[in-house]
């Protein structure tokens, strides 16, 4: 008994040292191959002279056995006029430069397949830096060469990690709905697309959330659905821009029959969960099931002519009642 | 001696067995914890953060393994003890469970409350899926109240049942009063993956440094092709945008640019198209950027040869361009032509096309969408 109470320690002594490894390997398996950048963002509130510690995790998970040799890079950015893209060629005073305040340990990596680097960068805040939102990129860019080979398109790949700092301070909170409206007026049936353009007119960037509330329609319920819900993870920002807007969207789209004009309330909440500000938008449609009302009033029709058949046979024989002996 | 060399035997005997025994225990026990997966896009969010104060609090979540929750599946929300009072109090009328865009979510059921936490038990008419989020919202007619004091409060939960003995757990933090108001840190734990592909999308025999059009010809239109194939589990989707070092040039000449000319063969012109695909989720939204003709879209469609996709374009710009573009997360399969882009490029000369060696780099900028 005491050799297998022996045994049992040792064992369990090796599961304790082993354990933590083979947690280690599957934390390092990934759903997708390629080259992989974790975390895609870093979101941060800062203060002027805050110092911050991250880093950037990128693994070679290529199918073929191929060492990647990449250069590590930052660069500030804001929005491109479409809301989401990002801007590159800003270019900003060093008050105002979130990639002039990032320092990297390195800036060249070489990754064999199946291992990874990580790269840490800090972020040193200035004691003179502008209040308000502030953006980066550090990218892992592969340059390639072109070859001697005839009509060459050497393809070189850059895969970023998002920053976005919002220096704490003068803090203005604006968000507009710049625009809000349905695909069309009037539906055959169930298919209603709503576009929403948010302006964001302060300094900070900011996530809307809220939702769109359909009421109204003689046959049919309305419903209630989630605006931006990349929102309610801490994605789906609006950049501050007064020139740029950014455009949400929303599907309404089931099987239900229904008739009638509807209403649709856009209500926004942005800022502080605690004390948010708020702000709606409200737009009108009808649902006209044409299919089936043409349905129906073939089917009125064929029964209405139906009728008028019966009587009219009926009148018929009335008047001459001996006319099938004929 | 036999009695001895016996005895021994029958001790090895026991450690072997004793040693069998105790492994496949530990096996049993990790293997479970093994499988468990946690979800990293917990957000909890309170409607008032002020202390002492009535809140109702909104728990979000996307579930991260889909056989976890099915009919009967258990979510046991909870909350560190002794800070938020009201718990026991609460009723199912109190809580709000929506899955937004998952047919299979049919309604939940709250039950169990106490001062700490409380369970869901999920009626479903199939599994649910993992791209579309939990919204909890826990507050009614009866509301929990922040504790007296500020601070970050953990909420976590962790689904059992369903269909397979799967654990689903993730936690959160909820901050009551000032106490995150100095300085507030939070890494967006997601992932973004890019791989360039074969048309078919396979993998290249070596990572491809270049798309070759190889020897032009005035009598064909010559093309390479190639698939860019993006996934990340980011909310908001991914972005890809393109920059050219200029045009297709052999140093002193360009090639034509195709956008809006006919790309037939010995009529010079070099163009390029996105596929775009689709991206995987309810109802994804993919642009296709800039690919328009900018005179009529037959001549776009005249490319002659094994190539007839319409809106080849120009690759020129110096600046990033995006070209492809999604505002939902993309789990392309192994080999997926569907959810991810097919790229071609194409070139013909003319008679008078200056002879040289014609190149151009072009760099995509993969990122996820803010």
């Amino acid at each position: 008994m005491k050799k297998l109470l022996k045994t049992i320690t040792i064992v369990l002594f090796a599961v304790v040292v082993l354990i933590p490894t083979t947690l280690f390997a599957q934390n390092k398996n990934y759903t997708y191959r390629g080259q992989i950048v974790e975390p895609v963002f870093t979101v941060l509130n800062l203060k002027r002279n805050d110092t911050y510690e991250g880093s950037i995790h990128f693994v070679n998970d290529l199918e073929i056995a191929y060492t990647l040799n990449l250069v590590v890079t930052k660069t500030d950015f804001r929005a491109n006029t479409d809301g989401t893209s990002k801007d590159e060629t800003v270019k900003y005073p060093p008050q105002a430069s979130l990639s002039s305040w990032i320092s990297l340990d390195k800036t060249k990596i070489s990754v064999k397949q199946g291992e990874y680097a990580d790269v840490k960068f800090t972020i040193k805040v200035p004691s003179d830096a502008d209040y308000g939102g502030k953006y980066a990129s550090i990218s892992f860019e592969r340059n390639t060469q072109s070859t001697d080979a005839p009509s060459q398109i050497p393809i070189q790949t850059r895969i970023q990690h998002t920053l976005l700092v919002n220096i704490e301070g003068n803090r203005m909170e604006s968000l507009e709905i710049a625009n809000f409206k349905a695909d069309k007026s009037s539906y055959s049936e169930t298919n209603v697309n709503f576009n929403t353009d948010i302006r964001n007119s302060g300094n900070v960037h900011l996530a809307p959330r809220g939702k769109i509330e359909i009421t109204g329609g003689i046959i049919g319920d309305g419903m209630t659905m989630i605006f931006n819900p990349a929102g309610k993870e801490s994605l789906g920002f609006v950049l501050p821009d007064k020139n740029v807007t950014r455009q949400f969207t929303n599907q309404w789209n089931d099987r239900n029959i229904r008739f009638g004009e509807y209403k649709a309330v856009l209500t926004v909440e942005y800022g502080d969960p605690a004390s948010p500000k708020t702000t709606t938008a409200v737009l009108s449609f009808w649902i006209v099931p044409w299919r089936y009302i043409f349905i129906i009033l073939g089917i009125a029709l064929f029964i209405l002519l139906l009728v008028i058949g019966i009587v009219f046979y009926r009148h018929k024989m009335k008047l001459n009642p001996h006319q099938s002996h004929e | 001696m036999i009695h001895s060399g016996l005895s021994h035997a029958q001790s090895l005997t026991k450690k072997i067995f004793g040693l069998a025994v105790v492994s496949t225990l530990v096996f049993i026990i990790f293997a479970g914890q093994v499988r468990a997966a946690g979800v990293q896009n917990m957000t909890v969010t309170l409607s008032v953060a002020t202390v002492s104060t009535a809140t109702v609090m909104t728990v979000n979540f996307t579930p991260n393994a889909a056989t976890s929750y099915s009919t009967g599946s258990v979510i046991a929300i909870s909350w560190t003890a002794s800070t938020f009072t009201g718990g026991a109090a609460l009723t199912n009328a109190d809580i709000t469970v929506t899955k937004t865009s998952d047919g299979s979510f049919t309604s939940a059921t709250a039950s169990g409350f106490t001062a700490t936490g409380f369970n869901i038990t999920l009626t479903t008419s199939a599994a649910l899926n993992t791209t579309n989020p939990f919204n909890i919202v826990i507050g009614g007619t009866n509301k929990l109240t922040n504790p007296a004091t500020a601070q970050n409060i953990s909420v976590s939960f962790s689904t059992s049942g369903g269909t397979t003995t799967t654990t689903d757990f993730g936690s959160g933090i909820a901050s009551v009063g000032s106490a995150n108001k100095v300085l507030v840190t939070a890494n967006v734990l997601s992932t973004i993956s890019f791989d360039i592909r074969t048309a078919a999308d396979a993998a290249f025999g070596s990572f491809p440094a270049a798309c070759s059009l190889g020897n032009l010809s005035t009598t064909t239109v010559n093309f390479c092709q190639y698939r860019l194939k993006v996934a990340t589990n980011a909310a908001s989707g991914f972005t890809v945008q393109y920059l050219a070092s200029g045009n297709m040039t052999n140093g002193t000449t360009s090639l034509a640019a195709a956008s809006g000319t006919t790309l037939t063969g010995g009529t010079e012109g070099y163009g390029v198209n996105i596929s775009p695909g689709t991206v995987t989720g309810a109802t994804p939204t993919v642009t296709a950027g800039t690919f328009t003709c900018s005179t009529s879209q037959a001549n776009c469609n005249a490319l002659t040869g094994a190539v007839t996709q319409a809106n080849f374009f120009s690759y020129q710009s110096v600046s990033n361009v995006t070209v492809y573009t999604s505002n939902k997360p993309n789990a392309p399969t192994g080999t997926d032509t569907t959810n991810t882009a097919l790229v071609t490029h194409a070139a013909t000369p003319s008679a008078s096309t200056p002879s040289g060696s014609y190149s151009q780099t072009i760099t995509y900028s993969i990122t996820g969408q803010f």
